[in-house]
């Protein structure tokens, strides 16, 4: 009877294999965020120093610039999501054969 | 060992269930939010060449309002019927945002499940929402609200077209 650790040696030993780049996807899609919500602090400073947008405004305006960098984590959890889906489909289906004849009966 | 059991357990698990973590990709809304941005930056530079865009009463500001919260109504719609099973980190965040004036509708009953598709659509109508809420303060949309505002909103567009992109099947 094969064990959970069986299993997960198959997986771990295939998932090791996997040629992974995902931190670079991350790196690279994070800059759009950051360089968004810096470029908006200065475009909002400025836009008080000319007198078109009120302080008040202003303070309004950084507050929601705050929004961009949620936007940032969100679109890195959903590459780092696909990433594990990809792992799910890529990995699994290789090890499709190999890990139903571990278990007591075929279910994959 | 017993993290990489507990891990392997889990992986088994979700492939047994069928889960989704992510929506299969949808070439709508690169198309339809890559236009939204296009008609944006035409709209928001006319308003801060002076153009009768600047005023919020305006029919030009009018259509453009009209038309931007029925897309991202549209598309909201679209990415709730196929909302992937892992809701996203930054849902409850959007909560604090809403609190601010100018929001143009509330958010829905099940915020938190909100994928993350839906989430940056979802942050794209608040900026929406800003954009509209100091366009209608005395000055209109003048250059400096134009660039701010509308600057933000450009950001978000574009960084709501990079999640949607996110699952894009690689060209070979």
């Amino acid at each position: 009877m094969a064990t959970a650790g069986d299993i997960g040696k198959l997986i771990l030993a295939k998932a090791a294999q996997v040629p992974g780049d995902t931190w670079s996807k991350i790196e690279q899609a994070t800059k759009l965020y950051i360089n968004g919500y810096s470029q908006n602090l200065l475009d909002i400073a400025q836009g008080v120093v000319d007198g078109d947008i009120t302080p008040d405004e202003g303070k309004l305006n950084a507050t929601n610039a705050q929004l961009l960098l949620e936007m940032g984590i969100a679109n890195t959890t959903e590459i780092v999501l696909n990433e594990v889906q990809q792992f799910i489909n890529n990995v699994i289906g290789i090890l499709k054969t190999a890990i139903n004849s571990k278990l007591p009966v075929a279910i994959l | 060992m017993r993290i990489w059991s507990g891990f392997a357990a889990f992986v088994v698990a979700l492939v047994v269930a069928g889960c989704a973590l992510v929506a299969p990709y949808d070439a709508t809304y690169d198309q339809d939010l890559n236009q939204f941005s296009s008609d944006t930056a035409k709209f928001v530079a006319a308003a801060a060449a002076g153009g009768p865009e600047r005023t919020v009463t305006s029919q030009q500001a009018v259509a453009y309002y009209a038309a931007s919260y029925n897309l991202l109504d549209r598309l909201s719609q679209r990415a709730r019927l196929s909302r992937a099973s892992v809701p996203c980190a930054t849902d409850a965040g959007l909560k604090v945002f809403w609190e601010q004036s100018g929001a143009s509708a509330p958010l829905p009953a099940d915020v938190d499940s909100l994928d993350c598709r839906e989430f940056q659509l979802y942050a794209v109508r608040h900026y929406v929402d800003q954009l509209k809420y100091v366009h209608g303060q005395p000055g209109g949309l003048n250059p400096g609200r134009a660039k701010a505002d509308g600057g933000a909103l450009q950001t978000a567009i574009l960084g709501a077209i990079q999640t949607f992109n996110v699952t894009k099947p690689q060209s070979s």
